[in-house]
């Protein structure tokens, strides 16, 4: 980690340890430095920016309740969005919803069949990369974003998803299977694959 | 390769995010100068790092103070430990016990209250109208944040010890307060919304 980095995270901690013991100014502080990345992991988890809105509600909300159980093991971030991904399932499940994109089926393509030249001109294009980003399944989704938005390290994904850290690499890997086999669609076969 | 080292692919994305032990990052340059495919894999993950890390100005993040607002309001209720939920639930059947005298009284400490509110707030503008709203128990802030937005209006105060927020509407939008009120009221989040005289 940076300085800059450890000395944010030891800003949270202490916010943490004053939250724990029941200071609400110190949770207005983190509401205010974190409520950001909540919303954004929210929103890529649902979809919906309602429900995205009341996850941070809900998930900022246990923080007051369970700060006390913050260990230290991991990182504070890593911490909160492992709150915030159980938050969603639950949700998630509350609703019944499956997402309102379309889905390529979980099943594990073959990115042998795409030719590379025609994948990494897809991926030249960066409408064509969101496309293809936005059409993954939810969990896949959630590990890229993960990795490349909140910059986390793979055994830190593992803790917010509360899977072993093998499963991030396979999803992962099911994830760039059709990312591939999605950019290559959309410039092997010109169109929408 | 033994199969104790890890495939370089399979580390490509947090190679790209630059959160790889040393000996994981390691064994991915090995694979990067030995492969063409890993090569390859390197640049779609790029183009895809580019792209996610664009989103940082993309969704527009809520403001911070309405979901405060809300949450402050919460937290005061939020049990912290199972002792304080047995004693939430003790403090819970008291007030249920309560309840029908609450129920005459609450109504008449509404009115109160918003009689003791009727000197204008500071966050009142001489273009805007002043209207005191109840939102029903369910709205969500975004809920309150998509009405208010409809109109221009937005809250300046509250939300009171019964739920009473005080919300600034652009005189440009209605004719009185009367009004501003009559179309909060009709908004289905809304309980109650009075015009101060």
């Amino acid at each position: 980690m940076s300085t800059e980095a450890e000395r944010a995270e030891a800003a949270a901690r202490g916010l943490l340890g004053d939250i724990a013991a029941g200071n609400q100014r110190a949770l207005e502080a983190f509401y205010r430095d974190y409520h950001g990345a909540v919303y954004q992991f929210a929103l890529r988890l649902t979809r919906n920016p309602a429900d995205a809105a009341e996850l941070v509600n809900e998930s900022m909300l246990e923080v007051w309740k369970a700060a006390s159980t913050f260990r230290g093991g991991s990182r504070v971030r890593t911490w909160l969005l492992s709150i915030v991904n159980h938050r969603a399932v639950d949700l998630l499940r509350r609703k019944q919803r499956h997402g309102g994109a379309v889905e390529l089926d979980d099943e594990l393509v073959d990115d042998g069949a795409c030719p590379i030249p025609d994948v990494l001109a897809g991926a030249q294009n960066a409408r064509h990369v969101r496309a293809c980003i936005d059409r993954l399944p939810e969990r896949q989704r959630q590990v890229v974003h993960l990795t490349f938005f909140e910059q986390l390290a793979y055994p830190e994904i593992a803790q917010v998803l509360d899977v072993p850290a093998g499963t991030v690499k396979t999803r992962m890997m099911h994830a760039k299977a059709k990312l591939m086999h999605c950019l290559a669609g959309f410039f092997g076969r010109g169109a929408t694959p | 390769m033994s199969a104790e080292l890890p495939d370089p692919r399979d580390l490509l994305p947090w190679y790209v995010n630059g959160t790889l032990s040393a000996a994981e990052r390691a064994a991915v340059e090995t694979g990067l100068v030995a492969s063409d495919v890993v090569r390859d894999e390197l640049l779609l993950w790029r183009a895809v790092a580019r792209e996610v890390a664009g989103e940082r100005g993309g969704a527009a993040v809520p403001g911070a103070d309405l979901g405060w607002r809300r949450l402050s309001r919460q937290i005061g209720k939020a049990p912290r430990t199972a002792r304080t939920w047995r004693i939430a639930a003790g403090i819970l059947l008291a007030a249920l016990g309560a309840q029908s005298w609450f129920l005459v009284q609450r109504e008449q400490a509404y009115r109160e209250q918003l009689h003791q509110l009727g000197a204008a707030p500071a966050g009142v503008h001489d273009d805007e109208w002043r209207v005191q709203v109840r939102f029903r128990g369910k709205a969500t802030m975004a809920d309150i944040d998509h009405v208010l937005s409809e109109i221009e209006a937005r809250l300046i105060d509250g939300p009171s010890a019964l739920g009473v927020y005080e919300v600034a509407v652009p005189r440009a939008r209605f004719a009185d307060a009367q009004v501003a009120a009559r179309w909060l009221g009709q908004q289905a989040i809304v309980e109650q919304s009075t015009a101060p005289p």
